[in-house]
């Protein structure tokens, strides 16, 4: 709902966005300026163009996908953070889901954003206990391949962990929605091999197509 | 002493991080002061916290490792700002690659120079995000509040479909790897864990069936909040003894 306090949460939004995108942008500049260097710009060009549209593409698309997930809050609060298709999207969906309100309701908005904050302040907290403990925690990972294994990020089992208990909720509440891009995905990864390595594209397309065929249902009164 | 582990890093870090707690908890705090304005309970409140919190712990465990490994090629204080902030190891691990290869040296011993090149091409490249929502995201959001208000059902159902994406993509790669793995249908690619992965994700599913299960016999509702976490960690637990079995 576009409101009063919905004005005022784009304003606040905007204001503290800024002011992330200062402080981040100080982290290369102020660097420069201490150490006394200025960036290679050869590599920096080349970097750049290799890198910088298609990162561009990819977060765009990712609020378009995310945000209607996320509520104005919560967007303008992950897009500081991150992590928001294995964390943030799927902890302010639930959080919603369980309280039965839609995300653009006004209560919506409140509960996303609650989810989003809580789950930005536990990441926060766990990386900086990380940082603390990086050096025995490195060690340990050395000497237990079976800790590695497990918590590796694409080959460790957290994420599966995750998705399946999360999947079998959203499934079992919507399969016509999922049916069609689920077994298409697993099809898609199963004999186009290319697929794992550029796994992220997916998303949003998988998205639209679920948009598409939902919309499809809707019109013939199947969901 | 090198820059990468230099006390500049670690002290704009501890700036950066301290904002994005203030932050977090400034939209916290007004969201729930909101929620009170609207009437809505504590309980309801509370209940959205403690899910997203208790959610959030397990999967940041994995990001903990994403830092320790980038750190070998940034310095632990700059991997500790990155991935704080938006970014992600396989992006800036990508950055810091095509940077290095520019460069003709190896992403793990840049000279102070190349790395400052890299240090700006991550920044650039997520900049995108926050630009849009101080330019556009009012005007986006708008749209899809338009579209809700029309016709609530539809945009119920749009938020749905949206989802899917995600549980589709990560969650079926899982499925895939695992059906490969298993059976050796597919083509080519190294299916690492891939048993282990697709049993434990099965695991995780049928975890949250059962506490569904115990959940409406008993009528514990305390335990909702709890069914997710509890899964993702048994299942994990799990997948110590399916990673011994392949």
């Amino acid at each position: 709902m576009i409101n009063e306090f919905s004005e005022r949460t784009h304003r606040i939004g905007r204001i503290w966005t800024a002011a992330a995108m200062g402080l981040i942008l100080l982290v290369p500049l102020l660097f420069c300026l201490i150490y006394g260097v200025l960036p290679e710009w050869n590599a920096f060009a080349a970097g750049a163009i290799g890198i910088v549209p298609m990162f561009w593409a990819i977060g765009l698309i990712e609020i378009f996908n995310y945000s209607p997930m996320l509520g104005s809050g919560g967007t303008y609060l992950a897009f500081v953070t991150g992590n928001l298709a294995n964390m943030k999207v799927p902890a302010a969906k639930v959080a919603m889901d369980k309280a039965g309100v839609s995300v653009t309701s006004d209560e919506g908005e409140v509960l996303s954003t609650i989810a989003v904050a809580v789950s930005s302040i536990v990441t926060t907290l766990v990386l900086i206990i990380g940082l603390l403990l990086v050096i025995p925690i490195s060690n340990w990972i050395k000497g237990d391949e079976l800790l590695r294994s497990v918590f590796d990020l694409s080959n460790g089992y957290v994420i599966p962990a995750l998705f399946g208990a999360l999947g079998v909720v959203f499934i079992s509440k919507s399969w016509k929605l999922a049916i069609a891009p689920v077994v298409l995905m697993i099809l898609l990864f199963l004999f186009v091999p290319a697929t794992y390595g550029i796994a992220s594209i997916f998303i949003p397309l998988m998205s639209v197509l679920a948009v598409l065929l939902a919309r499809l249902m809707y019109k013939k009164d199947i969901i | 002493m090198d820059f990468r582990e230099g006390a500049y890093l670690y002290i704009i870090g501890v700036v950066i991080v301290l904002f994005v707690l203030v932050q977090s908890v400034y939209f916290l705090v007004r969201a729930v002061k909101r929620g009170k304005e609207l009437g809505m309970s504590v309980k309801v409140m509370k209940d959205a916290a403690v899910s997203s919190g208790t959610f959030s712990i397990v999967p940041s465990v994995p990001i903990v490792l994403a830092m320790i490994t980038l750190a070998a090629t940034l310095g632990a204080p700059f991997s500790w700002i990155r991935l704080s902030v938006i970014g992600s190891m396989t992006y800036e691990t990508m950055a810091a690659g095509e940077v290095a290869k520019a460069a003709n040296v190896a992403a793990g011993s840049m000279p102070i120079d190349v790395f400052a090149a890299a240090m700006w091409v991550m920044t650039l490249g997520i900049a995108i995000g926050p630009i849009f929502n101080i330019f556009g995201l009012k005007r986006y959001q708008k749209k899809i509040a338009d579209i809700s208000r029309r016709d609530p059902k539809w945009s119920k159902i749009l938020v749905d479909a949206l989802f899917m994406g995600i549980i589709a993509v990560l969650g079926g790669q899982y499925v895939a790897k695992g059906i490969a793995a298993f059976s050796g249908i597919g083509t080519g690619a190294t299916y690492v864990n891939g048993q282990a992965q697709l049993l434990t994700l099965i695991s995780g599913a049928v975890l949250m069936l059962i506490f569904g299960g115990i959940i409406k016999a008993t009528k514990a509702k305390w335990l909702e909040n709890f069914a997710l976490p509890l899964s993702m960690i048994g299942a994990i637990a799990l997948s110590v003894v399916y990673h011994g079995m392949f």
